[in-house]
C-alpha cells in the first residue's frame, strides 16, 4: 500500500506542475490593480532523498553497520479564492513503521484581515533560531535523535488556528482538542529511559495505566499578540495545556530492600499555565533575540512527585550577518530553573529528568559558498551543568539546482561521564549519512 | 612694468575663473545626467517578471525566476519579491519597506512556514547566488544625494552618444567609486563599472545588452553583471514589465508575506 502511495504521489507531481500558477499572475493580467481577489492556484513540490547512514563505532570502524534509506517528501497546496488546502507528507519508504508521516493536512479560510486554519499541522511560537522556549504548541519527537531543523522534530497535531492582522500587529488564537505527548524511543539507540533496574522491577506482571488523552478533557488553548515597533518585534503569549513529558506513579509492593516489585505504573500528565514573551531587535548586521516563559504547574507547591513543578525558562541569542555575504553566525544561551526542586526523592519526575538549574550554550553557523552551490552548516550545543555536548553538521553541494549531495555528521558526548545527560546517554550514537536529494 | 604684471595677474585670474566655471558647469551637467538616470529608473509603481541566468566560467548555467512588485507610497519605496524557481526556493517571499533610518526587510521561508525580519547586512550579500547583491538588484547607480558626480567625457558607440560619469559616494558601503556610461537618448546606464572602496580595484561590471520601451518607459531588458575576480556572470532578462499601475497596498504587508493572500 505504501509503495502504491509513493508511486502515485511521484506520478502526480510529475504531471501537474505544468498547470500550476505562476506567481503574481493577476498583476500581469490586463485587469491589473482592480482585482483584489487572489486567483485559484495550486502548487506541488516533491523531494526524493536517498542515501546511506551509519552509526560510527570509533573502536571498530570497519564493522559499523551501513544502512540504506529512501524518503519521499510531498507537498500540495490548492488555493481557490478565500480558501486553501495544504497536504504535506513525509514517507520513509524503507522503514516498516511509518508513524506520523502526515506533516500537514489542513484547510484554511482567508478573512479580509487574517485566516482560520483547521486540521492537522505544526504551528510554532518563538523567534530565536536555536532552542526556543516558547515553542510549546506541538510536541517534540526525540525518537530519532536530534535534527538541525527544529520543525522536523515537531509532531503534527489536530488544531484550529485563527490569525488576525492589524497593520503592524497580529493576534492569534489556537485550540487543540486533544493532547499529544512527547515522542521518545522506547528501545534502541535513541532510548532515553532511565535505567531503574537496580531500584524497581517492572515486568510482565506490572499493570500499565494510560489516560485517554484523545478526549476534549485533554484539550488546550492559547493566544499570542505580536507587535512590530520600528526595528523591534515583540510578542506576549498565554497557553493552557498539558506539559509534553509524562510523569509516572509507581505502585510498589513493599519489600525490605530494592529492587522493589512494581505492581502498576500509571502515566500522569501535568496541566500547566504558560506565560511567555519573545523579542527581536535588528540593527545593522546584528540581530538580538530573546524569549522567556514561566510554566505554572497545577502542582503549585511542588509536593506531588508525579507532577512536574513550575519552572522558568529563557534564551538569549545574538546573530551576525558577515559583511558582503549571506553567511551568518549565531550564539545563544538558554537556561531553565525548576522551582521547589526536590532531589532527595528519586521518584520525583523533575529530579529524574532534569537538573535543578540547566544551562546550555549553542553556537551555530550557516555559510553558503561558491555562489550558493556549497553550504556548510553546523551547530554545537554544550550543556553546562552536565558537560554534555552535541555537534550537528552538514556539508551540502548542489550538483544541479534540483539535485544536491550532502554529508551529515552528528557527534554526541560528554566531558564528565559521571553526570547524566541525553548527550552522555547517546554517546555511542555518533552518526554519519550521505544523502542524495532530488527536488522538483 | 607694474601695469603688465597686474594685467598678467588679471589674465591668470580670468583663466582660473573660467576653468572653475567650466568645471562647475560640468559638475552641474553630471548631476543633471545622474538625476535623469535616477528618474528613468524610478517609477511610482512597477511590476517586473525577471529571469536570472547564472553563468559559470565554464559556460554552465543555472536559472532563477522572480517576480517583484514595487511602489512608492508617501515618498517611501515598498517592494515584495516572489521567488518562482528553482524548486528549493519556490514560494519564498521577500518584503522591503523603506523607513526612516533603516529599511525593514522580511523574508518568508516556505520550508519553515515562518516569516522573520532579517538584518540589513543582507543588502551587500549575493542575491540568490548571483553576481548581483540585494542592493545591486535595486540600483547600481548613485543618486545626486548619495554621491559626487563628475562628467568625464562623451563617447560614441554604434552612432549612439554616451556620457561617461564618475560617481564617488559620500558614504562608501560596498563600492568606493563607479563609472557609468549613460545613453544620451534613454538615460539608461549602458555600462557600469563598480570599484572597491580603494577606488582603483574594479570589482564588477554591468553591461546593458538590450533596451526597449515597455509600458512607454525605457527599460534595460537584458543586462549582464560580471564579477571581475572570478569571471562569473549573471544575466538578467526582463520577461514582463508594467509601470505606473495601481498595485493594491495589501501586497506590501506582513499578512501577504506570511499567507501569500490579499
Amino acid at each position: 500500500m505504501k509503495q502504491f502511495i509513493i508511486l502515485f504521489l511521484i506520478g502526480l507531481s510529475f504531471i501537474t506542475p505544468l498547470k500550476a500558477s505562476e506567481g503574481f499572475d493577476s498583476i500581469f493580467d490586463e485587469e491589473i490593480g482592480t482585482e483584489k481577489e487572489s486567483p485559484t492556484s495550486f502548487d506541488i513540490s516533491t523531494t526524493i532523498s536517498t542515501g546511506l547512514n551509519t552509526f560510527i563505532d570509533f573502536d571498530n570502524l570497519v564493522e559499523s553497520n551501513i544502512n540504506p534509506f529512501a524518503n519521499l517528501y510531498f507537498s500540495f497546496n490548492y488555493t481557490p479564492p478565500s480558501l486553501g488546502a495544504n497536504i504535506e507528507l513525509f514517507i520513509p519508504a524503507l522503514e516498516e513503521e511509518s508513524q506520523n508521516f502526515i506533516k500537514e493536512l489542513s484547510l484554511s479560510y482567508y478573512l479580509p484581515n487574517g485566516l482560520i486554519q483547521a486540521g492537522y499541522f505544526i504551528h510554532r511560537w518563538g523567534i530565536v533560531d536555536t532552542g526556543r522556549v516558547v515553542d510549546i504548541i506541538n510536541a517534540n519527537d526525540f525518537s530519532l535523535g536530534l535534527s538541525m531543523d527544529q520543525r522536523e522534530m515537531k509532531i503534527s497535531e489536530p488544531m484550529i488556528l485563527t490569525q488576525l492582522y492589524f497593520d503592524r500587529a497580529q493576534l492569534e488564537f489556537i485550540y487543540k482538542p486533544i493532547f499529544t505527548p512527547i515522542k521518545l524511543a522506547s528501545s534502541g539507540k535513541w532510548d532515553l529511559k532511565e535505567d531503574m533496574s537496580g531500584l524497581l522491577t517492572i515486568d510482565e506482571n506490572t499493570n500499565f495505566l494510560e489516560p485517554d488523552i484523545s478526549t476534549f478533557e485533554y484539550g488546550s488553548y492559547g493566544t499570542r499578540y505580536r507587535l512590530s515597533l520600528g526595528s523591534v518585534d515583540t510578542a506576549i503569549m498565554y497557553y493552557q495545556g498539558y506539559y509534553e513529558r509524562p510523569g509516572y506513579n509507581y505502585t510498589i509492593i513493599p519489600a525490605l530492600s530494592p529492587p522493589y516489585d512494581v505492581s502498576s505504573v500509571e502515566t500522569i500528565y501535568t496541566r500547566m499555565n504558560i506565560i511567555g514573551t519573545e523579542v527581536n531587535y535588528v540593527t545593522g548586521p546584528f540581530t538580538f533575540a530573546g524569549e522567556g516563559a514561566f510554566y505554572i504547574s497545577e502542582d503549585k507547591d511542588g509536593t506531588d512527585s508525579t507532577l512536574y513543578n513550575s519552572k522558568i525558562s529563557y534564551v538569549g541569542s545574538i546573530s551576525y550577518m558577515i559583511y558582503n555575504t549571506t553567511s551568518y553566525l549565531t550564539a545563544s544561551y538558554s537556561g531553565t530553573s525548576i522551582l521547589d526542586y526536590d532531589d532527595t526523592n528519586y521518584f520525583d519526575v523533575d529530579a529524574a529528568s532534569s537538573p535543578k538549574q540547566d544551562h546550555n550554550l549553542i553556537i551555530g553557523f550557516h555559510i553558503p559558498l561558491m555562489k550558493e552551490k556549497l553550504l556548510i552548516e553546523g551547530g554545537l550545543t554544550y550543556q553546562i551543568p552536565t558537560k554534555g555536548y552535541a555537534l550537528l553538521s552538514k556539508i551540502e553541494y548542489q550538483l544541479k539546482d534540483d539535485i544536491t549531495l550532502s554529508l551529515n555528521g552528528n557527534l554526541f558526548g560528554t566531558f564528565d561521564e559521571n553526570k547524566y545527560s541525553i548527550y552522555q546517554k547517546w554517546d555511542e550514537n555518533d552518526f554519519l549519512s550521505i544523502n542524495f536529494k532530488f527536488q522538483y | 612694468m607694474k601695469k603688465i604684471k597686474v594685467k598678467k595677474i588679471l589674465l591668470v585670474c580670468i583663466i582660473a575663473l573660467f576653468v572653475q566655471l567650466q568645471l562647475f558647469s560640468e559638475q552641474i551637467n553630471a548631476i543633471e545626467i545622474m538625476e535623469k538616470v535616477n528618474q528613468t529608473q524610478m517609477h511610482e509603481s512597477a511590476a517586473l517578471d525577471i529571469l536570472l541566468t547564472l553563468i559559470e566560467t565554464n559556460g554552465e548555467t543555472r536559472e532563477r525566476r522572480i517576480q517583484t512588485l514595487t511602489r512608492t507610497n508617501n515618498g517611501k519605496t515598498e517592494s515584495i519579491t516572489l521567488f518562482l524557481s528553482p524548486a528549493s526556493v519556490k514560494q519564498t517571499r521577500f518584503l522591503t519597506l523603506e523607513k526612516e533610518g533603516q529599511d525593514e526587510q522580511w523574508i518568508y521561508l516556505p520550508a519553515l512556514k515562518q516569516s522573520k525580519r532579517i538584518s540589513s547586512g543582507e543588502q551587500t550579500g549575493s542575491f540568490m547566488g548571483s553576481d548581483f547583491s540585494y542592493a545591486d538588484m535595486n540600483t547600481t547607480t548613485f543618486s545626486p544625494e548619495e554621491a559626487t558626480h563628475t562628467y568625464l567625457r562623451t563617447e560614441t558607440s554604434n552612432n549612439i552618444e554616451i556620457y561617461v560619469i564618475e560617481s564617488i559616494p559620500f558614504e562608501s558601503t560596498t563600492y568606493g567609486k563607479s563609472i557609468v556610461w549613460v545613453d544620451k537618448e534613454s538615460y539608461l546606464p549602458m555600462k557600469v563599472e563598480l570599484y572597491d572602496k580603494n577606488k582603483t580595484t574594479l570589482l564588477k561590471q554591468l553591461e546593458t545588452k538590450m533596451i526597449d520601451q515597455l509600458s512607454g518607459q525605457w527599460t534595460a531588458t537584458i543586462m549582464e553583471m560580471t564579477t571581475i575576480a572570478t569571471g562569473h556572470k549573471t544575466k538578467i532578462e526582463i520577461l514582463q514589465a508594467k509601470y505606473g499601475i495601481t498595485i493594491p497596498s495589501e501586497y506590501f504587508t506582513l499578512q501577504f508575506l506570511k499567507t501569500g493572500r490579499i
